[in-house]
């Protein structure tokens, strides 16, 4: 038996969502659980199982994800925030 | 409908044939659900108590279409004795392991497909309705029973085990198209069902021959006892094994008794 990893997608359109996993001998009895164990009260628009060691993950604590320079510069939102109206004569309130 | 609008004669071929239909998914449902808690993993048990829940709400849709006022679906459902019941004498036998559960599972859904389709494509709309939900949900049950028929065999013991299997069930499958000559004939002319018993019948002996001998398997049993030649019990005919007392025992175990005595009429 092997650990599948079960991917569930609920409306078209919208990203899969991995919602947990299922043991099967292959992959397609591992669909064919997946379609039976996931919340069968709503409607799924489809379903993706991969085998669990399909996946290489990186390390939640992997220190070297998280940015150590301010980039704030690269996001839109900073430019709509220091945005400055060349016909907008009011004084700034710098000056 | 109210099949009671229909002449005497073929009412009691409607009630007969509606009830072996609703019987066979009640009473497989039951075998179904024994599984549920002990069955090989925890995935499995979830597919069976689900499809143990499709089989009730099937039998279900059949009990409404039998039931009249002065007789509701839970009396139908579990106040009738065994002689009353006309279910396949294949769904009551016990699993006695789990090639057994899918061996019965493949002979029964196979020729369950082929009724329910045939009443699909009938006449009586209020049947077809019924007919067209049940095969809706039953390709996953189909679906179910082949995928590990082609797993089990994949083993020395899975093979020795289905062998078995298939040699203990395939005698109790010989009554699934033998009603009796009346009600075949009646059904059949009222447009129950567009095809006549005996060709469906035909149809899946071919089906469950041709899938049997393509399966590395060497099973003793002449194919032909499935067009019902000589059949020994017939549930169609509301004759059964002890297996189905157990059943209906079983739905009366403990506290349900007081609510629905079988036989307290009598």
């Amino acid at each position: 038996m092997e650990s599948f990893r079960v991917f569930v997608q609920w409306e078209r359109g919208s990203p899969h969502q991995c919602t947990g996993s299922v043991l099967a001998p292959d992959k397609e009895m591992a669909l064919l659980f997946a379609k039976r164990t996931v919340d069968r009260r709503r409607d799924p628009v489809s379903i993706w199982v991969s085998p669990e060691d399909a996946f290489l993950e990186t390390d939640p604590d992997d220190t070297t994800l998280e940015q150590t320079t301010d980039r704030e510069y690269r996001n839109v939102e900073w430019y709509a925030q220091n945005y400055i109206d060349p016909e907008d004569q009011s004084p700034t309130k710098d000056e | 409908m109210n099949y009671e609008e229909y002449p005497p004669q073929v009412s009691s071929a409607l009630r007969t044939f509606l009830l072996s239909r609703a019987d066979d998914e009640f009473m497989f449902g039951h075998r179904i659900g024994e599984w549920v808690g002990v069955g090989p993993t925890l995935e499995e048990d979830t597919t069976l108590a689900s499809i143990c829940q499709d089989e009730f709400g099937h039998g279900r849709l059949w009990y409404e279409a039998v039931a009249r006022e002065t007789e509701s679906v839970d009396e139908l459902a579990f106040n009738r004795n065994p002689a009353d019941r006309f279910n396949t004498t294949l769904v009551e036998h016990p699993h006695t392991d789990y090639a057994t559960l899918i061996a019965s599972s493949y002979l029964y859904q196979t020729a369950e497909h082929l009724i329910v389709q045939s009443i699909s494509r009938g006449d009586i709309d209020s049947l077809s309705n019924r007919a067209d939900k049940i095969l809706a949900e039953e390709p996953l049950h189909r679906e179910h029973a082949t995928k590990w028929l082609d797993r089990l065999v994949a083993g020395e013991e899975g093979r020795d085990r289905l062998t078995r299997a298939f040699e203990t069930i395939l005698p109790a499958a010989t009554d699934l198209f033998q009603y009796d000559q009346a009600t075949a004939t009646l059904i059949a002319d009222r447009g129950v069902i567009d095809a006549p018993l005996a060709e469906l019948n035909k149809t899946w002996q071919h089906q469950v021959e041709d899938r049997l001998t393509e399966l590395p398997l060497t099973v003793e049993f002449d194919f032909e006892q499935l067009s019902g030649e000589g059949v020994d019990t017939c549930g169609r005919r509301g004759e059964h094994t002890p297996a189905l007392q157990s059943i209906v025992d079983d739905l009366h175990a403990g506290n349900v008794v007081g609510e629905f005595p079988v036989g307290a009429d009598d």
